[in-house]
């Protein structure tokens, strides 16, 4: 998959390799949507879309950095939108998650591994 | 024993909560992104279908009639959907999705009946 930096779009012809391109750059959209209470001990249940989020740590020095709000989740990856569309790894990287509320937390992205409905049912405080 | 049921009980009720909260999330946040990316607002009902469905919550009167319960596309009335109603063989909403053109039916009998009753009792008042 090739990137043109020029025109910012994909070259690749026919389908589109990524997708949410249009959102790519228009983070206000998800400023103040987020309507859960998150706090740092029901996050791994909780929805993550929606979330403004920070690469803190990552196995892949460029991954280290990442700012905007969290797009997309599947079971192993963040897609995570600033001023362009970042699909993450979730199980090497830490995030920082910010809430509405401003509460600032830290979780380790292996926690987070499962797809959005699955992280639900993941085991309740033992 | 006992405690554990309790704390158990405890635990659902939570859980049925954040649920709840992840749902209007996802359904304001398509609201928010249909404009800009329909897929998008798909993929955010798909979530949050799938979300009720393994936490057994009802979906929010208010976002229940704004997808489509055939091909599961995020509804906005005279963008990908027309609302009309009718009322001749029963007063009913009418939601037709644009996308895949399955059609969707509502009765508002129950609203009507109220609606009269309450006319009716300031009527009442009035004289």
């Amino acid at each position: 998959m090739r990137w043109n930096r020029e025109k910012g779009k994909d070259r690749a012809p026919g389908r589109s390799q990524r997708p949410y391109q249009t959102v790519a750059g228009r983070t206000w959209i998800f400023r103040g949507a987020h309507r859960g209470r998150v706090t740092r001990k029901n996050i791994i249940w909780h929805e993550l879309i929606g979330l403004k989020a920070k690469i803190i740590r990552a196995s892949h020095p460029e991954l280290v950095g990442i700012e905007g709000y969290v797009l997309d989740e599947t079971r192993n990856t963040l897609t995570i939108v600033g001023d362009r569309v970042w699909t993450v790894p979730k199980d090497v990287v830490e995030v920082e998650f910010e809430t509405a509320a401003g509460e600032k937390i830290r979780v380790d992205g292996k926690s987070l591994v499962g797809r959005p409905e699955m992280r639900l049912k993941k085991r309740w405080r033992k | 024993m006992g405690r554990k049921w309790i704390l158990r009980g405890k635990e659902q009720r939570e859980k049925k909560r954040i649920a709840r909260e992840r749902v209007e999330t996802l359904f304001t946040m398509a609201e928010r992104v249909f404009p800009y990316s329909r897929e998008l607002a798909n993929r955010y009902v798909e979530i949050a279908l799938a979300v009720q469905q393994k936490a057994k919550i009802r979906l929010p009167k208010k976002w229940k009639r704004r997808y489509c319960k055939k091909c599961h596309s995020f509804l906005v009335p005279g963008v990908n959907a027309r609302v009309r109603l009718r009322s001749k063989p029963y007063p009913h909403v009418v939601i037709k999705c644009l996308e895949c053109g399955h059609i969707m039916r509502y009765p508002y009998l129950r609203e009507k009946k109220a609606r009269r009753a309450k006319t009716q009792d300031q009527g009442g008042v009035e004289a």
